[in-house]
């Protein structure tokens, strides 16, 4: 066999062997992007439907306009509109996440020049995400509520920040090790401070690491759901306690609808994670790798 | 503990004096249901208990917006459309409706009892919930409300009864949530089946009177993959129990002894626990993982040929868009001649009921709401909601309604007050949840075949043994005349 | 002078993040200590009246076969889906390692599954693996016969489904990082060896293996230490059943926290689980500094 032959043999055989995990992939996004546009006699069929006929933006519509539409079909939309939740999930995962990163950036910083923290303190803090949230969630509740905290953004950034915290540490401490010392002596030597040489030397080396770090953070915050429901109530509420409200009825599974919502409470993550997904190719080595 | 055992000490003697009265009240509040009036003069004029809790309302000289936790699907019709009614005539209205799903409810109120809350003014949740809430100190008593109110509080036989906690009421009820039976007219009255089922079992083919008669049907009825003979639910956190203590009650059993010793290894739990098994030959094979999300759409295109299930469930399964529509038969659930006699019992859960939680903003204003949502005229709009399905029939008034008996047909209708009449609780107590939780896994576990229905009996003895030393018997013992005051006194409906 | 700029930096940043950290720690820890060693069921009086119980609770919990079997289903679940994560995202990394076109695309829809939340994946799935749904239909038609299998329904299916769903959520995860590790590799061993005369499968597993070891042994810890406490997606799919065939830990942690209203009973639980997991993170860690320090003497810093 020539050479070139055995390239595109193995070319060929590169493309199938992604391409059968690409469609594995790939069939469940589409079979929920399909149900979030199918009626709502289309949901659960034998045989299954798998072309939505006809195409249908009902869903979208009762679900996060609050339209009372497919009124046979019953079970009308949320009290709370999605808008208010997306919203509170974008200050609260965000201000959260953005929070975590500082911190941690500025913290995996001394512990990779000074040593701040002993090596068994970084494991200590990583051991901080070990914990269950579904046992703390009484005394976090308790707590929070003798000191007036449920039910308000404040409260539930500082669980956020904390339980991520160890995650952002240990991520960014990798990049900053990769960072020779000497560059941040000359700045130094030009009467530069401490934050300034982070900022403007440090900082621009280990961007694509910060980001990365953001982005995982992001999506724990985001999909969080205990704390949420149990730390909300009239001031606050996030896209993963709406979402779970349609679990079930004496109605038929409302399937449209609860793909309309996911496929909703997805859409900011995925539009992120693409247009950072370069940098996500740098993110996770945790000082592992020589580059 | 010594504090919470002093406060207990209280609600028993309060409880003990209202009890006497409450009895009997009660007694006849069910022996001649259209009485229940409440007892004692109403202090708020007005001619209906609308206006009464229209003018109860505009007497507060603060006017608040109330905060309520409930599901959207029990909340955004006519409830929505009575509480902005209310708010034109009274300036207390709704503030926020925040939307929980009746499944994470119990959590969320929890958590709020815990952390001694005020987020929320009213709550929708389970009735079954009530003893455990009242306990936590969460719960607004609504007796003396209900006295100046003048408030008619009734149902179909003893259902409302969950409501009350010691001679106390805490809640009233939105959503009946009973059980009936129903069965595919079409192959029901088809004469080539009829005869092949005398020819097979030598009786003629007639509607379940015992769960014997129900099994029986079901296995004849069952030709898969395209037809099953039953389809109830029996996967963990779908109210599994229900069926079972539906059935060990109509065999004269009780889940505990006077003394809060469970009494489930006894003849009445082993029939109970082998009819509950013999569904799964059956049945479809998903019914042991099933909720009723995947159920419903099941029966409803004709996988199956019968089920015990809640009576809203049969009116989608008669929708005009159905493939089944207009083909069902309703009655009556079966019983059971194990006692001696023939007794029929079917159950009410989760009967999700407006709570009022006593550290709200405004405990009065949340009742004259909570009111007037609940009098016979409004729970009746309620229930006869075209857009919802979710509020179940339960008061006498409801049976009579036009378009609740267009919306259910007449004879499931007539099906439900039936029900009604000889309708059950859960377990009843506090620590409901943890009670179902152990039978549910355990009758899930036989269910499945992983252990056998005698060790799923005992061994939910031994777990509910070691509840009842936690909680404390004696506490318990007291509160089991309040789980058994929610039962029929009637073995059979009234009307045949 | 450096050292005193790092006392100086110590002073200023450690305040910053350690007064939000204790300021939730240290109450929570001091909650729990109390409540495990205390009996208290939230509905029966206040926590502050609860009785004074020593070590009952862990007594209970180390008792109960309830509580060894979910966290054994724990530990199969975390283990067979970290293993299979990793072979997956392996192979997948490796494949894509040389530029070709259309490797972009791939790329990005390989990282999807990984940015929807939990609960949406559980519902998606639960459409697909209906007894009569997609899944089956698919596999029929692949077959070429009739396939019918009850995903949810029987044992051996149902645990094979929430690990299947697992794998398909976190694979993107392992698949980042090992693409990471495999593009930046040291060119120098691998020249070396083949100027030997090493086979490909030779260098494969002598050379490039080994200099991966670092990533693959991280990727397993994280992933298996986070499906450890994986909680949404089979609840909200099997809730433990059928039977109690998928009921993990963190699924009986919620029962007996949220259902029960046990909060000593929890308290306890989460020590034994917290001790178990810090044992296994602490070995793995050793494991991990042995390979980095194995790294930092071969290719300095």
């Amino acid at each position: 066999m020539t050479k070139a032959a055995k390239r595109r043999l193995r070319s060929i055989g590169r493309y199938a062997a992604l391409g059968v995990w690409l469609a594995i992939v790939a069939f469940p996004l589409l079979w929920a992007l399909m149900t979030s546009f199918k009626p709502p006699y289309q949901w659960f069929t034998w045989p299954p439907t798998w072309i939505a006929n006809p195409f249908t933006l009902n869903n979208y519509r009762v679900v996060w306009l609050g339209e009372l539409l497919d009124t046979q079909y019953v079970q009308s939309a949320s009290i709370q509109t999605p808008f208010f939740a997306l919203v509170n999930s974008i200050i609260i995962a965000g201000t959260s996440t953005l929070l975590s990163v500082i911190l941690g950036v500025l913290l995996a910083y001394g512990v990779s020049r000074y040593g701040i923290l002993s090596e068994r303190s970084l494991f200590r803090l990583l051991i901080l995400r070990m914990v269950p949230p579904i046992v703390v969630a009484v005394p976090v509740v308790i707590y929070y509520s003798t000191l007036g905290l449920s039910d308000t953004y404040l409260g539930l950034i500082i669980i956020y920040v904390v339980t991520t915290l160890p995650y952002s540490v240990w991520m960014t401490k990798s990049f900053i090790d990769e960072v020779p010392v000497e560059m941040e002596q000359s700045a130094e030597l030009l009467g530069a401070s401490r934050l300034r040489t982070i900022w403007e030397v440090v900082f621009p080396l280990i961007r694509s690491g910060v980001v990365a770090t953001f982005m995982f953070i992001l999506i724990l915050t985001w999909s969080e759901y205990l704390m949420a429901l149990l730390l909300s109530a009239t001031n606050i509420s996030t896209l993963p306690v709406q979402l779970n409200k349609y679990e079930g009825s004496t109605e038929g599974r409302l399937y449209g609808w609860q793909q309309a919502l996911s496929i909703g409470v997805t859409v900011p993550l995925i539009v992120i994670g693409y247009a950072i997904h370069k940098h996500l190719v740098r993110g996770f080595s945790f000082g592992m790798l020589k580059r | 503990m010594k504090r919470w055992r002093e406060d207990r000490r209280e609600i028993d003697r309060r409880a003990f004096l209202k009890t006497a009265g409450a009895v009997g009240a009660v007694a006849a509040a069910q022996r001649y249901p259209h009485l229940g009036v409440a007892w004692g003069a109403s202090k708020v004029s007005g001619e209906t208990p609308e206006e009464r809790a229209i003018n109860g309302a505009k007497a507060l000289k603060k006017k608040v917006d109330l905060n309520i936790a409930i599901w959207g699907q029990y909340y955004n019709g006519k409830m929505r459309e009575l509480a902005e009614e209310f708010k034109e005539k009274t300036g207390i209205g709704i503030g926020t409706a925040v939307d929980i799903a009746i499944f994470q409810m119990p959590q969320r109120v929890m958590a709020e009892a815990v952390a001694r809350g005020k987020a929320f003014d009213i709550v929708h949740v389970s009735a079954a919930m009530i003893p455990t809430l009242a306990n936590a100190g969460f719960l607004q008593p609504l007796n003396k409300f209900m006295e100046r109110g003048g408030m008619i509080y009734r149902s179909v036989g003893p259902a409302v009864q969950q409501t009350h906690y010691h001679g106390e009421n805490y809640g009233f009820v939105t959503d009946g949530n009973i059980l009936a039976t129903a069965l595919r007219k079409d192959l029901f009255e088809n004469p080539e089946e009829r005869k092949r089922f005398e020819d097979k079992h030598g009786k003629p083919l007639k509607w379940p009177e015992t769960w014997d008669d129900y099994f029986e049907l079901a296995k004849f009825f069952t030709r898969p993959p395209d037809l099953y003979g039953v389809s109830d639910l029996r996967s963990r956190k779908w109210s599994a129990p229900i069926w079972f203590l539906m059935m060990l009650y109509a065999n004269g059993g009780f889940p505990f002894a006077d003394d809060m010793t469970p009494t489930l290894y006894n003849d009445a739990g082993r029939k109970a626990m082998e009819w509950y098994v013999s569904a799964r030959p059956s049945s479809a094979k998903e019914i042991s993982i099933w909720g009723t999300t995947q159920n419903i759409p099941f029966v409803a295109g004709g996988g199956a040929f019968m089920w015990t299930y809640w009576t809203g469930a049969f009116g989608v399964a008669n929708r005009a868009d159905s493939k089944t529509t207009g083909r069902w038969m309703y009655g009556v659930v079966p019983g059971s001649r194990a006692s001696g006699r023939l007794i029929k019992r079917s159950i009410s859960e989760p009967v999700v009921s407006l709570v009022i939680n006593r550290r709200g903003q405004n405990p009065e204003a949340a009742y004259w709401l909570s009111q007037y949502w609940s009098t016979p005229k409004h729970s009746a709009d309620i229930v006869a909601d075209p857009k919802l399905q979710f509020h179940d029939a339960w008061a006498p008034e409801h049976m009579t309604d036009e378009r609740i008996v267009k919306k259910y047909t007449s004879q499931g209708i007539e099906a439900t007050e039936k029900c009604l009449e000889i309708t059950t609780p859960p377990i009843l107590l506090p620590g409901f949840l943890e009670f179902h939780d152990y039978l549910d896994k355990n009758l899930a576990d036989a269910f499945v075949g992983t252990i056998s229905g005698d060790e799923a009996l005992k061994k939910t003895e031994g777990e509910w043994r070691d509840l009842i030393k936690r909680v404390g018997a004696k506490v318990l013992t007291k509160d089991l005349a309040n789980y058994k005051a929610a039962f029929p006194k009637i073995d059979l409906p009234t009307k045949a | 002078m450096a050292r005193r700029k790092g006392r100086r930096y110590k002073w200023t940043i450690l305040p910053m993040v350690s007064v939000p950290i204790l300021f939730l720690v240290v109450p929570i820890i001091f909650f729990q200590v109390y409540f495990s060693l205390h009996q208290w069921t939230a509905y029966l009086g206040e926590w502050w009246q609860a009785d004074f119980v020593g070590l009952d609770n862990f007594r209970d919990v180390l008792g109960e076969s309830r509580f060894y079997l979910s966290f054994l289903r724990s530990l199969i679940f975390a283990g067979s889906s970290t293993v299979l994560c990793l072979v997956i995202g392996f192979t997948l990394a490796y494949l894509m390692r040389d530029p070709f076109p259309g490797r972009s695309v791939f790329y990005l829809l390989f990282i999807t599954p990984m940015l929807i939340v939990p609960v949406a994946i559980g519902y998606d799935f639960e459409m697909l693996l209906v007894q009569k749904g997609p899944l089956n239909q698919l596999l029929s038609w692949l077959a070429g016969r009739e396939i019918q299998v009850a995903w949810f329904a029987e044992a051996v299916p149902a645990f094979v489904s929430i690990i299947f769903i697992e794998v398909w959520n976190w694979t993107p995860f392992v698949f980042i990082l090992m693409l990471a590790g495999i593009t930046s590799m040291p060119k120098e061993p691998i020249e070396a060896a083949r100027v030997l005369g090493a086979s490909p499968v030779q260098i494969f597993f002598h050379v490039q293996i080994p200099l991966l070891r670092p990533v693959i042994v991280l990727a397993l810890i994280l992933r298996f230490l986070e499906a450890l406490g994986e909680y949404p997606k089979v609840w909200s799919l099997t809730r433990g059943g059928p039977g109690s065939y998928t009921e993990t830990m963190p699924v009986y942690l919620f029962i007996t926290s949220w259902e029960h209203f046990n909060i000593s009973k929890g308290a306890a639980m989460s020590y034994v689980v917290l001790l178990v997991v810090a044992a296994i993170v602490y070995l793995c860690i050793r494991l991990l500094v042995r390979e980095k320090r194995t790294l930092e003497m071969l290719y300095g810093r």
